[in-house]
């Protein structure tokens, strides 16, 4: 995430202007964001894509874990415990009205899926690479 | 159950951090509303305060324990916890339970006690180089698919293999390359675009996952962590990118 911020800044990435229309919001993940810091970068790139961007509360460095983290995306053992606590999230996630949710994160990927579909909200899931590589311009 | 190498364990990880976190804890409970299992779910297990429970009265009894009582160890610290480190910002001590709770299930890892699921994702990613054990065949072809895919879009698109003096190594997640290739095809439309002098590596680096810092064990945490870091010292990059 930092690299692709950086090489925007830059102006090596080319992004198209609110490529994405439908309302998104951004999953906050532990590592990227409470320990590594990439809110700024986050933003940068999601407020330039997104032409609905809409904030999870609480986001940034409070954000909630999506459930799948410190391994239990694969561990079975704990899944019912995992789905059962995606309520927060999934709530917060609900609240935005967003249709789509943007992860960066593998684990948050699977937490989140899971989470939203445990408590039925509507959204759909993507990853941050997926999301900026469609807004690419390609300068056709 | 082998005491002494669980005593050496308890010894081995009990530094002054440890120490002073665990006697500062006040069970005060504010870290209560920092975790989502106890949003989610309020019950008293669900305090994070409640999973240094385990590790005090390991500590309090200086490691004579039983087998039910790791069991019940393990259901804790693996079972009710992220180490997402949110409850930290609520406390009033900035404890950090997540790193405790990873002391604790590095105890579980000095039993044998990691679980299932971990411990067989953790042995594919030693034995094979990556956690879902793709081959390197399957690993070069399915590169080789998706620059394909991506160039029908982008003619000029690479995607250099150990390419020396590269500036960045770029690794995966093995889900992109197993289950998701449509991943791969993102991470290069994205560096292909931005013109960035990248490689990748064919060596068991190419996967920068690391299961053996969740599960809490070091030895095999830091092994996986050297593959990444060796490869991207052998091509001589200047930078290292792991997935998102």
């Amino acid at each position: 995430m930092k690299m692709w911020a950086d090489l925007f800044r830059a102006g090596r990435l080319k992004l198209k202007r609110h490529f994405h229309k439908e309302p998104a919001t951004f999953q906050d993940s532990c590592n990227f964001i409470r320990n590594a810091g990439h809110f700024d970068d986050s933003r940068l790139l999601l407020h330039h894509v997104a032409a609905d961007f809409r904030e999870m509360h609480p986001n940034g460095n409070h954000t909630y874990c999506c459930g799948s983290g410190g391994g239990h995306g694969l561990m079975a053992e704990y899944k019912q415990k995992r789905l059962a606590t995606a309520k927060a999230k999934a709530e917060a996630i609900r609240a935005t009205g967003a249709e789509v949710a943007v992860v960066a994160c593998h684990n948050c990927e699977d937490g989140i899926r899971d989470g939203v579909k445990a408590f039925d909200v509507p959204v759909q899931v993507h990853l941050f690479s997926e999301y900026l590589a469609e807004a690419v311009d390609l300068g056709e | 159950m082998d005491l002494d190498i669980l005593k050496q364990a308890l010894a081995s990880r009990s530094g002054a951090r440890l120490k002073m976190w665990m006697e500062i804890c006040a069970r005060c409970g504010l870290c209560a509303q920092g975790c989502h299992f106890y949003q989610s779910d309020p019950r008293p297990e669900h305090v994070p305060a409640y999973r240094l429970k385990p590790l005090a009265e390991l500590m309090r009894r200086k490691g004579n324990v039983d087998e039910a009582f790791m069991q019940e160890l393990v259901d804790t610290v693996y079972g009710t916890c992220t180490m997402c480190q949110r409850c930290t910002m609520f406390c009033p001590h900035g404890i950090s339970i997540a790193f405790l709770v990873r002391a604790t299930r590095a105890l579980a890892v000095s039993q044998g006690m990691t679980p299932q699921g971990l411990a067989s994702g953790l042995a594919n990613a030693l034995e094979f180089g990556n956690n879902l054990g793709i081959s390197e065949e399957d690993y070069r072809e399915t590169v080789e698919w998706q620059l394909e895919e991506l160039q029908a879009e982008m003619p000029d698109a690479r995607a250099p293999m150990d390419k020396h003096g590269a500036e960045v190594l770029v690794t995966f997640h093995p889900r992109d390359i197993k289950f998701y290739p449509q991943n791969l095809y993102n991470y290069l439309k994205l560096y292909n675009a931005a013109g960035l002098n990248f490689t990748l590596t064919s060596s068991k680096g190419w996967d920068s996952t690391n299961i053996g810092l969740f599960a809490g064990d070091d030895p095999a945490a830091a092994e996986l962590a050297g593959r990444v870091v060796a490869a991207g010292e052998n091509l001589g990059v200047r930078t290292i990118l792991s997935a998102e």
